[in-house]
């Protein structure tokens, strides 16, 4: 599997442009998406190969949602996604395995550890 | 029959009590013993209370006498004895042959007497007639005798009854009133587990009127499974015996909900059998609240993880990576603006928490002038680069209002400083105060972009925040400090907002404020 075009949600700008600068090192293709309404346009339109998604993008936790929707969507279901989470909880840690995860990695987290993690996807 | 023992030292303060020693004749009680030497035909009638060493009259009738000595006192016996006494000749009768009384003036020859108690069965006088001729008493005047001594009786504790009755009512009345404003259900309940007592926190927390809730039984606000069994009240008392009731209990109101209550049974041994006093604290809004508060605690911790992941993952990169001088410029500007941004997060939630812990006790409300207050606001606001000061319309002569002057600065400067924020174009931002029907009204303007009714609905929520996409992001918390500082002045805030008209925030601050 290739990591060659990663998609970055977070509604935090400078989030983004911290993952985009630690993702910078794998010459990948990087796109951003601040919501998941984008990020979903973005997934059907660009077809990237990691997502690296924010589970709490709102109160209503809507990026765990959109990790399931892309991995049953059959056309998307082969994108890894790496969930970053606020949330520290055994829990949460067993809904984004249950939501299709690749990885799941809570803020704050260490860049060398995600660029790592991404790297690892695409061994 | 042998009369108890008589303490005679409570006896006497009984006696004392009633205040009727040495006080002047009164008619209601000449007509008393007026009326007994009458229906009797003795010559002589006399109400004799028996004092420590000597009985005194307080009627008399046909025999000119105030007081003897309790020695040679009949009364006495009627006193020790406790009943009806009878001497149809007392020349005859060993006890009295000698007694002055009898042996000298008046002659006593026939006496007759009935104790007359107190309201706390102290005897401490009798009702009795005399003859100087010897005589006999039927049944029928034993009776009459005994009639007149109750009404002797209920005269001599007219005043203490009605002193008792009117104490009872009293005392009824307040502990009627402490019940009620209860903020606990108070609910008691006999022997058999029917209710007999409930106060007005168990008719509004059980949804039943309290003629209805008094003579049923408890099962009727049980929860399952005592509820529907019909043995459930006596499984209840043995679940109470065995200490098995449970905290997060639950009551079963009139419509068939059952709300969640901390329930609290004693048993008291009452002189007619023992009762159980439940005292049912409605949990509902408790629950709520520590919902509220963990839900509070989620969103504070996710506010304060995001900057944090900022800072330590750019200063992370800093630490780990080559990056020519105006990068690692940029990174460090990034980590400066989030460790401000967290300090202003902490700070805020910090003032919130306080507030709301202290319940308004964090106030220092004094009354004075609000004219130096918005000076003092206006002066120390910072205005942004390049936009004109705040334009200030107070007029002269406002009445004194109870205010903290440091919070209500905080809430004049958070919507100050939205203003400014949200009227990037420019625009004049004015803060306007005036009078209206009892209450002083800041109020706070720009012509900037403005807000949908959507927008206005939340901009009170904690952490929500009106454009994620300004550079220096706020926290989302100074709008919900502002309400909760304005509240706690017993005002509101409203706030009336068109999309690219403006938006104008008014205080409303009552003049008579409860400081």
């Amino acid at each position: 599997m290739t990591t060659d075009k990663i998609l970055i949600v977070d509604d935090h700008a400078e989030l983004r442009a911290l993952i985009r600068l630690t993702l910078a090192p794998l010459r990948a293709t990087l796109l951003e998406a601040p919501d998941t309404t984008i990020a979903w346009q973005i997934v059907e339109q660009h077809r990237p190969h990691v997502v690296v998604l924010d589970v709490n993008l709102t109160k209503n936790r809507d990026g765990l949602e959109l990790c399931r929707r892309i991995k049953r969507t059959p056309a998307s279901s082969g994108i890894a996604v790496v969930l970053l989470t606020t949330a520290a909880q055994v829990e949460d840690v067993q809904l984004g395995k249950e939501a299709g995860a690749a990885a799941y990695l809570t803020k704050p987290f260490s860049p060398a550890h995600l660029l790592e993690v991404v790297r690892g996807l695409g061994a | 029959m042998v009369a108890p023992a008589i303490d005679e030292s409570q006896r006497l303060r009984a006696l004392r009590r009633l205040g009727m020693l040495d006080t002047p004749p009164e008619e209601r009680f000449d007509r008393v013993t007026r009326g007994v030497a009458r229906a009797l035909s003795v010559p002589a009638a006399l109400i004799s209370l028996v004092d420590a060493d000597r009985q005194w009259f307080r009627s008399v009738c046909g025999v000119d006498l105030t007081e003897t000595p309790r020695n040679v006192a009949f009364c006495a016996h009627v006193i020790t004895g406790g009943d009806l006494v009878i001497i149809p000749d007392a020349k005859r009768d060993e006890r009295f042959t000698h007694n002055p009384l009898v042996a000298g003036p008046p002659h006593i020859r026939f006496y007759a007497g009935v104790p007359l108690k107190t309201l706390d069965n102290f005897p401490i006088g009798t009702l009795c007639v005399f003859d100087y001729e010897p005589r006999k008493l039927d049944d029928t005047a034993c009776e009459v005798l005994r009639a007149y001594g109750a009404w002797a009786e209920s005269e001599l504790n007219a005043v203490e009854a009605r002193k008792a009755f009117t104490a009872a009512v009293d005392t009824n009345a307040r502990l009627g009133a402490v019940l009620d404003n209860m903020s606990d259900a108070l609910i008691v309940s006999d022997a058999d587990g029917r209710i007999e007592t409930c106060n007005a926190a168990a008719e509004a927390l059980l949804g039943f009127p309290a003629p209805e809730l008094i003579g049923a039984s408890v099962r009727t606000i049980m929860p399952e499974p005592y509820h529907s069994d019909p043995h459930g009240y006596e499984r209840y008392i043995a679940d109470y015996r065995a200490r098995r009731f449970a905290h997060g209990e639950c009551v079963r109101r009139a419509d068939d909900v059952e709300v969640a209550v901390e329930r609290r049974v004693s048993r008291v041994d009452l002189h007619d059998g023992e009762r159980f006093i439940h005292v049912i604290r409605d949990m509902r809004d408790r629950n709520e609240l520590e919902r509220l508060k963990s839900d509070f605690l989620a969103a504070a911790a996710h506010e304060l993880r995001s900057p944090m992941a900022s800072i330590y993952g750019f200063s992370e990169l800093l630490l780990n990576r080559v990056l020519d001088p105006p990068r690692q410029r940029e990174l460090l500007t990034i980590v400066h603006n989030q460790s401000a941004h967290m300090t202003r997060l902490i700070n805020e939630l910090l003032d919130l928490a306080r507030i709301e812990a202290r319940a308004g006790r964090a106030f220092d409300f004094r009354i004075q002038s609000i004219a130096p207050v918005i000076d003092a606001t206006v002066a120390s606001f910072l205005v942004p680069d390049k936009r004109s000061a705040v334009d200030v319309h107070v007029p002269a002569d406002l009445p004194s209002i109870a205010i903290d002057a440091d919070k209500l600065q905080q809430a004049m400067t958070n919507v100050l400083s939205n203003a400014y924020k949200y009227s990037p174009g420019g625009g004049p931002v004015t803060l306007s105060v005036m009078l209206d029907a009892g209450h002083l009204r800041i109020v706070i303007s720009d012509r900037g972009v403005g807000m949908s009714a959507a927008v206005v609905n939340r901009v009170f929520e904690r952490f929500y925040r009106a454009d994620e996409t300004t550079s220096v992001r706020g926290t989302g918390l100074g709008m919900t400090l502002v309400r909760e500082i304005i509240e706690n002045h017993g005002g509101n805030v409203r706030i009336t907002s068109e999309p690219g008209t403006g938006t104008e925030v008014t205080f409303s601050l009552p003049l008579a404020a409860a400081a």
